[in-house]
């Protein structure tokens, strides 16, 4: 047997499959960018003015707790709270849940807010660290502060949710802005299918560049750092493209931890956040549709294709592999945790589908991915594939890579149209292309480490600095957000 | 076949054809991919996968030119658009009011519509927002000669659900005469653009049209009633009268709820004694809803009565309702019940007896105190969270 041409075969059998494999993603992202932009002509109908204003006067509105749970947050949790106070609409409440920060994020609030310490009952029976102290307004704002033990994000929003009277639950970070209509937005489909309707989403937008005032974006724009402005183009693909078609499909997987609305008595009866897991927006997510579709009941989780959240993304690659290593650890566990859903028929389009696309593609993509470009350069040096294949592989890869983020923007001009000026989108076509040479394979490799750490079973959360949202204002010294490993 | 079972109907027809337009893209997309591939670039590129995926790249690249070249040009057009309204519009509402006050101004009217129309179109449309009945009528009339009433007729025959909202409301500012138009658009497939058609109905203020829009209120989702219960706002004393006791009579739970939430949203339910029947309705829901506009309607005797029984209730939603109720109005007659309630198993009951308790004043609050020292775990915790509100209260009662 002539082992050489054995070994030479497999190799080029093996960067084919890659190429057929890396294709099909692009395909698929493809596809549901197409019916994402379907999807969102039919149902992106907007409120009118009035409509707004008889929703803004309307008793009919359920209430909304918003919970924010904040780690050393000094820097800016008085304008995040103050924002969130002054969201539009007719029944909010603010929940804040200091998890045992060690700056002075908890004095702040007390002074800010004049809090005094309130006896107040909690309802609900989730486990969470101790909580030292509940805190209420003197004011005539509706604001409770729950002043706990360090337990992690998931923790603190099960405190939150135990302190909760509302029959609606918003899950924020508090280091993110809400658009001021966001509550209401998001508050819609819930009021056209109260039945039905367990959970819903909205999308990210990237702050960096925007010019914030008073905890409001005033002025959209594309940031100037360059690794923010990648991220827009990320974000623009991932919220318009994929989640708006799976939303669709009611195989909506994340509800980004950054702002999503829950059913508070679903979200009790599911056990609340899972505290062992880092992806616990996915974990909850994922959990909700097993349990419906186990008991076949039926219910929608979805996305509202409004902008509702702006976050600022980070700008340093350390911090950026840190969060990507993070996401990708959170997608191994929850896809692990609910693994015999997979290919499992009884689940529907979400079992046969949107987790088997998360699994093969999302979970395993970046590794395959990677090794695409390792196998690919060792053959072309090695002389074992023909130069015609590795130009295919960077096809594929890289130009339906492209292609695929500028569909992402073209989606957005056709839809949501964020940003007023040409120049912006101009600038967002230019990123696209040079984000796919070099930026996604440095993120495909980050992320390759994270499935790698996410098999072997790390967990924590790792450190995420802010620069705070002020971009006009002098530079503020970087903050420090840990949640307990 | 019922309003529901249509709704659910068009929804899943909306969904396949979102479907079908994917699928038909990806047809397209494979079929030009292929077509490329063997028309044009496999006569430079021998190696077929790389023909093939360079035709995609192709196709897909003029896709995005085309299409971002539509969006720019859309994007110019929105601006060019607003701009020359900014331009024409003193011009346009100078002949307009000029033709309005007597003076002929047809034939620049008719040249302003021949080369401005979209201009024309937003004017009228602002105008008739902003002005009252003598005039306004005669600006339909204006708007009807002109040819606008027939273009946003024509509009709101398009398949875009946005368009065909964004005509009714047009249509809505013509009142009467595109009165038949409206209640056609009541059928319209598109949730929003039937309660777009109803708020424009109920601007008319005759008895049969708010009766139609209000009993249409009733059958829709909470989004839409909502915005129809602030539309009909205005002629709230008028639907009170004729409308809700029929409502109240009919044998839907869920039209009564309907039509009891409507009543508590325009503050109105004192006139309407069916009410009170209300109170002892088959119906928990019904009772829960009916409950809560007791201290909106007033306390009478056989009312009172009717409160004390459904705090001893089997649902909790009843008792919580009723528990309220006595908080708001002080009933002292409603203690020992709602001592016993706080101790019952529904959480929101226990926490809305026990700010009852404190409302009503000393003696509440007395059995409040005793409840923090015998009561179990979370009727102790809520007495404290009762109690410490109703102290916060009088300090504050006190310092103002």
């Amino acid at each position: 047997m002539d082992w050489q041409l054995l070994f030479y075969r497999s190799f080029a059998y093996l960067v084919h499959g890659i190429i057929v494999y890396v294709a099909t993603i692009n395909l698929i992202y493809f596809l549901m960018i197409a019916l994402g932009y379907f999807a969102l002509s039919r149902y992106n109908a907007r409120l009118t003015p009035e409509e707004r204003e008889a929703i803004l006067k309307s008793p009919l509105a359920p209430e909304i707790a918003v919970i924010a749970p904040a780690y050393n947050e000094s820097l800016t949790v008085r304008e995040s709270v103050r924002g969130m106070l002054k969201l539009n609409y007719p029944n909010h409440q603010v929940i804040v849940v200091n998890d045992g920060s060690k700056d002075d994020t908890l004095k702040i609030l007390i002074e800010e807010f004049r809090l005094y310490k309130s006896s107040r009952a909690l309802l609900g029976s989730l486990p969470h660290k101790p909580i030292r102290a509940v805190y209420e307004s003197r004011d005539p704002i509706r604001l409770i502060v729950i002043d706990k033990v360090n337990g992690g994000k998931a923790d603190s929003l099960n405190a939150g949710l135990n302190a909760a009277r509302a029959p609606l639950v918003a899950a924020v970070d508090s280091d993110s802005l809400l658009d001021p209509d966001s509550l209401l937005h998001v508050a819609k489909p819930f009021l056209e299918d109260p039945e039905n309707v367990i959970a819903c989403g909205g999308i990210i937008r990237v702050v960096n560049g925007c010019e914030v005032s008073h905890s409001r974006v005033k002025t959209v724009s594309t940031a100037s750092s360059i690794l923010a402005l990648f991220q827009t183009i990320e974000y623009l693909r991932a919220f318009l493209g994929g989640r708006v078609a799976l939303s669709f499909m009611n195989s909506l997987l994340i509800i980004s931890g950054a702002f999503g609305v829950f059913r508070r008595d679903v979200v009790m009866s599911a056990g609340g956040f899972a505290v062992k897991t880092v992806g616990e927006d996915m974990e909850l997510v994922v959990r909700l549709h097993e349990q419906y579709r186990t008991r076949k009941t039926p219910y929608k989780i979805l996305y509202a294709s409004e902008p509702l959240c702006w976050t600022e993304v980070p700008e340093s690659a350390k911090i950026l592999h840190r969060q990507r290593n993070r996401w990708q650890r959170g997608t191994v566990e929850s896809i692990s945790l609910h693994r015999r859903m997979l290919f499992n028929p009884k689940f529907g389009v979400l079992g046969m589908f949107a987790l088997p696309y998360f699994t093969l593609f999302e979970m395993f993509g970046p590794a395959v991915e990677s090794l695409g470009y390792i196998l690919t350069f060792l053959g072309l040096v090695l002389g074992i594939i023909a130069p015609e294949v590795a130009v295919l592989f960077f096809v594929v890869s890289v130009l339906f890579g492209i292609l695929l983020s500028m569909s992402a923007i073209v989606l957005e001009e056709f839809t949501t149209r964020r940003y007023p000026l040409v120049r912006d989108v101009l600038w967002l076509f230019t990123a696209a292309v040079v984000e796919n040479l070099g930026f996604r394979q440095m993120l495909t490799w980050w992320r390759t480490q994270g499935l790698i750490d996410g098999l072997k079973g790390k967990t924590g959360w790792g450190a995420m600095e802010r620069r705070g949202f002020q971009q006009k204002a002098p530079p503020v010294p970087p903050g420090e957000r840990v949640v307990a490993p | 076949m019922t309003a529901r079972q249509d709704v659910v109907q068009g929804e899943r027809r909306a969904r396949a054809i979102i479907y079908l337009k994917t699928l038909s893209t990806l047809v397209a997309y494979i079929l030009l991919t292929w077509l490329i591939h063997r028309v044009y670039m496999h006569r430079h590129v021998p190696d077929p996968e790389l023909s093939l995926a360079l035709s995609f790249v192709l196709q897909q690249v003029t896709a995005i030119l085309v299409l971002l070249g539509g969006s720019f040009v859309a994007k110019f057009s929105r601006y060019y658009r607003a701009r020359q309204v900014m331009l024409f519009q003193p011009l346009i509402t100078e002949k307009l009011t000029s033709h309005l006050m007597g003076a002929d101004q047809w034939t620049m009217l008719r040249r302003i519509r021949d080369r401005h129309i979209r201009e024309l179109d937003e004017c009228v449309a602002q105008i008739l927002t902003s002005i009252s009945a003598p005039a306004r009528e005669r600006l339909v009339e204006v708007a009807r000669d002109l040819g606008l009433m027939r273009r946003w007729q024509q509009l709101y025959r398009s398949r875009n659900a946005e368009r065909r909202r964004a005509a009714v409301a047009r249509l809505g500012l013509l009142g009467r005469i595109a009165q038949g138009d409206l209640l056609r658009a009541l059928q319209d497939p598109d949730a929003l653009v039937k309660v777009e058609a109803a708020r424009a109905l109920a601007q008319s203020g005759e008895t049969e049209m708010l009766t139609a829009v209000f009993n249409r209120a009733l059958d829709q989702n909470v989004l839409a009633r909502a915005i129809l219960t602030e539309a009909l706002r205005p002629h709230a004393a008028e639907i009170c009268r004729s409308a809700i006791p029929r409502a109240l009579r009919s044998a839907d739970g869920n039209r009564v709820v309907a039509a009891l939430e409507m009543l508590r949203a325009w503050g109105r339910s004192g006139t309407v004694p069916e009410l009170y029947h209300m109170l002892s309705h088959i119906n928990p829901a019904v009772r829960e809803a009916a409950l809560r506009l007791v201290p909106q309607a007033g306390l009478t005797p056989q009312c009172e009565q009717q409160v004390l029984q459904a705090l001893e209730g089997q649902e909790a939603g009843v008792r919580t309702a009723a528990a309220e109720v006595c908080g708001k109005l002080k009933i002292a007659s409603a203690l020992l019940l709602l001592k016993r309630a706080m101790r019952g198993t529904a959480a929101a009951a226990t926490l809305a007896s026990a700010h009852a308790m404190a409302a009503i004043g000393p003696q509440g609050c007395a059995l409040l105190e005793t409840e923090v020292v015998t009561g179990g775990a979370f009727p102790a915790a809520a007495a404290l969270e009762a109690l410490e509100h109703a102290k916060l209260n009088r300090q504050l009662t006190a310092g103002m």
